[in-house]
């Protein structure tokens, strides 16, 4: 078995209400885990707590509790200078690149200040590296003296993925890299992630809230609903055989783009609205808006497993199909 | 021609310029469609296509201070937008066409009550009583599915959540009984979940009251659910125009094959590749020669570069379709 190169246990990152003082559980017991050499989905909606997640990783967000295993260390506990230096091995992709660069910086000086806060000493060495930068990313290098405003959104976020890989990482935490570009542009970013992951061995958590790109991009996948990992699994068997009654409702919520296909499919709409992370409903989480909810989902359910490597957080795991029960329109 | 025939919506040959102190640009060139009644149009395209301008500036709804050109005409019930006197055209606006915009949040005052602000509209365009027009409201509310009107219009837009907002922003754009409703992205801001129950509401009230319906979106989820047609736009001018059906099945447009190949359906084959379109929108700055899509596209021939396609019919559709692509057209004959 596969050593895992990220291992996240019971994961906790709270917030304080600034008004109230309550506890905002956005990130609320999360157990998950990257290999190396694999994209991971992490899915949800906007509120779920997937970029809490995402940003705790990376040490933008303080945990509550819990532990993140990176070669052997706990990332929460590493300090000085040694700390930097191991969290930089995993490097961050926001969403929007333009505000992610500085505009007063040139694609080579951002690279080379990358470059400088990782160690690289000797300025000759820094230049040709800032090339191989570039190539990884499928840039030209006349881009090099560009600013970010004279390039397009695609280029930009290459840019910001070059930057990443300045610090050689090993893992990845891509939170939304494509939403903020136009759909004809997306492929270019998403196979460049393919390329990483097939030529480098990088391991990327693609925190997303397309499932249809996360579904083509990532081999395992996991889905997250206010703080808790729902169900996780093989994109394979998550996708063809949604275990949760909350991805089977997700997934059914996509629209399909063939009209045949989306207008006679069966389709779940889930009433009402998240509930507020301040006061979660106790039990399963997603009791109060499940169709298929019993006695049984006032206690919290455990994970229970599905099919290989497929799980899901449902006392009815395997036994429950609420979309087969709807109306065909 | 009467009116049961005449279809409520009509742009023909429409430009728009935009003219700034340094230099003018042309986000929409030459479009022509119309919507009946009952209908629903979606106008895709991606960002920069002028999707947005194309429907909003005829309604003298562009952001303040943008001097904007319009050509061609924009005929609602026969009358022609661009010939309105200002107040001719806020009757329209809000009466007998609505629009929902993407963020209903800034289509909203953030320090007024919701209730206030829908039934002041509401006693402007039907011309009722504010007790009237109060209990219109709450029917209106209700419409869109949010229970328990009357606490409802007690509230200020923040303290509902983005679902609840945009089925605000729908009351509000039916409020006037429109018979043309234009809604600008209104799932964009959403999560699946509620742009699925917003699409239902659209589809409902579009039954129940059979007014026409142009919805602007980057979606081809969104349009395969809810719209009849659907026109595709790329730098300001139609690629495309047919049945959603002819459109998203068997697009004949080379820039329509490629948008919708970049959008990986939750049904294509798991080792499906990531498939884009290479370079970029052209700058809409520069004068653009021949068609608008050929430095991208790879049936591109010389003559594409030079000369501008016009919309020709594409035969073997199932209705009628329009592309403007010469060479695809000719394979489909």
């Amino acid at each position: 078995m596969l050593e895992p190169i990220l291992q996240i246990t019971d994961l906790k990152t709270h917030f304080r209400d600034s008004r109230t003082g309550a506890d905002i559980r956005a990130c609320d017991g999360v157990t998950l885990h990257l290999n190396p050499g694999e994209i991971v989905g992490l899915v949800g909606e906007s509120g779920c707590g997937k970029s809490t997640l995402g940003r705790t990783i990376v040490g933008l967000e303080r945990a509550r509790s819990g532990s993140i295993m990176f070669k052997g260390q706990d990332v929460l506990a590493l300090k000085g200078r040694e700390g930097a230096a191991t969290r930089r091995e995993i490097q961050y992709i926001f969403q929007d690149p333009l505000s992610s660069l500085s505009p007063r910086q040139t694609v080579g000086e951002a690279l080379n200040e990358a470059l400088i806060i990782n160690g690289e000493g000797n300025s000759a060495a820094r230049r040709a590296r800032t090339l191989e930068l570039l190539e990884e990313v499928s840039l030209p290098s006349q881009l090099v003296d560009r600013y970010a405003r004279e390039m397009s959104g695609g280029q930009r976020q290459r840019v910001c993925i070059a930057r990443a890989l300045a610090a050689d990482p090993k893992v990845l935490v891509c939170d939304e890299p494509v939403s903020s570009l136009d759909v004809s542009i997306r492929a270019q970013i998403m196979n460049l992630f393919l390329k990483l992951r097939d030529d480098m061995g990088m391991a990327c958590l693609l925190i997303a809230h397309d499932l249809s790109i996360v579904r083509l991009a990532a081999q395992r996948v996991y889905v997250m609903y206010l703080g808790q990992i729902m169900e996780e699994g093989q994109s394979a068997s998550l996708y063809r055989k949604p275990a949760h009654p909350y991805t089977q409702a997700l997934l059914s919520a996509v629209p399909l783009t063939n009209p045949d296909e989306e207008q006679s499919r069966r389709r779940i709409l889930l009433r009402g609205e998240v509930p507020s992370p301040i006061n979660p409903p106790s039990g399963c989480r997603f009791r109060t808006r499940c169709p298929a909810k019993q006695s049984e989902c006032e206690t919290m359910p455990p994970l229970m497993p599905f099919e290989p490597g497929h799980g899901a957080r449902c006392h009815f795991t395997g036994k429950v199909d609420i979309v087969a029960n709807a109306a065909v329109p | 021609m009467n009116s049961t025939t005449m279809p409520p919506l009509e742009v023909d040959d429409f430009t728009v310029t935009l003219h700034t102190p340094t230099l003018s640009v042309r986000p929409v060139d030459g479009v022509s469609y119309s919507v009946q009644a009952g209908e629903v149009l979606a106008v895709v395209g991606e960002s920069g296509s002028g999707k947005t301008i194309l429907n909003m500036a005829p309604l003298d709804l562009l952001p303040v201070g943008v001097d904007a050109e319009m050509k061609g005409s924009v005929r609602f019930e026969g009358r022609d937008l661009l010939n309105m006197s200002t107040s001719e055209l806020e009757a329209v606006r809000g009466g007998g066409i609505g629009v929902v915009f993407q963020d209903p949040l800034s289509a909203l005052n953030p320090v007024r009550k919701i209730g206030r602000q829908l039934t002041e509209g509401i006693e402007r365009h039907l011309g009722l009583t504010p007790t009237q027009a109060e209990n219109r409201t709450a029917e209106l509310l209700t419409l869109v599915g949010l229970p328990d009107p009357k606490s409802r219009m007690q509230q200020y837009p923040h303290e509902l959540s983005g679902g609840q907002r945009q089925r605000v922003g729908i009351a509000m754009g039916i409020s006037g009984e429109p018979r043309v409703l234009i809604a600008d992205e209104p799932t964009t801001a959403l999560d699946v979940t509620v742009q699925a129950q917003i699409v239902e509401l659209l589809k409902d009230l579009q039954k129940r009251m059979g007014m026409a319906i142009v919805i602007i979106t980057h979606d081809f989820g969104v349009v395969s659910g809810l719209a009849d047609k659907v026109a595709v736009m790329y730098a300001g001018r139609l690629s495309e125009l047919g049945s959603v059906r002819d459109v998203l099945i068997d697009p004949a447009h080379p820039y329509t094959r490629g948008l919708l190949q970049s959008v990986p359906s939750l049904t294509v084959p798991m080792d499906t590749k990531f498939l884009g379109l290479p370079g970029q929108p052209p700058n809409m700055a520069y004068r653009i020669e021949g068609c608008a899509f050929a430095p991208r596209c790879i049936e591109a021939r010389a003559d594409c570069h030079v000369n501008r396609p016009s919309l020709l019919s594409v035969p073997h559709s199932a209705s009628d379709r329009l592309a403007a692509c010469p060479v695809i057209v000719n394979q489909f004959a």
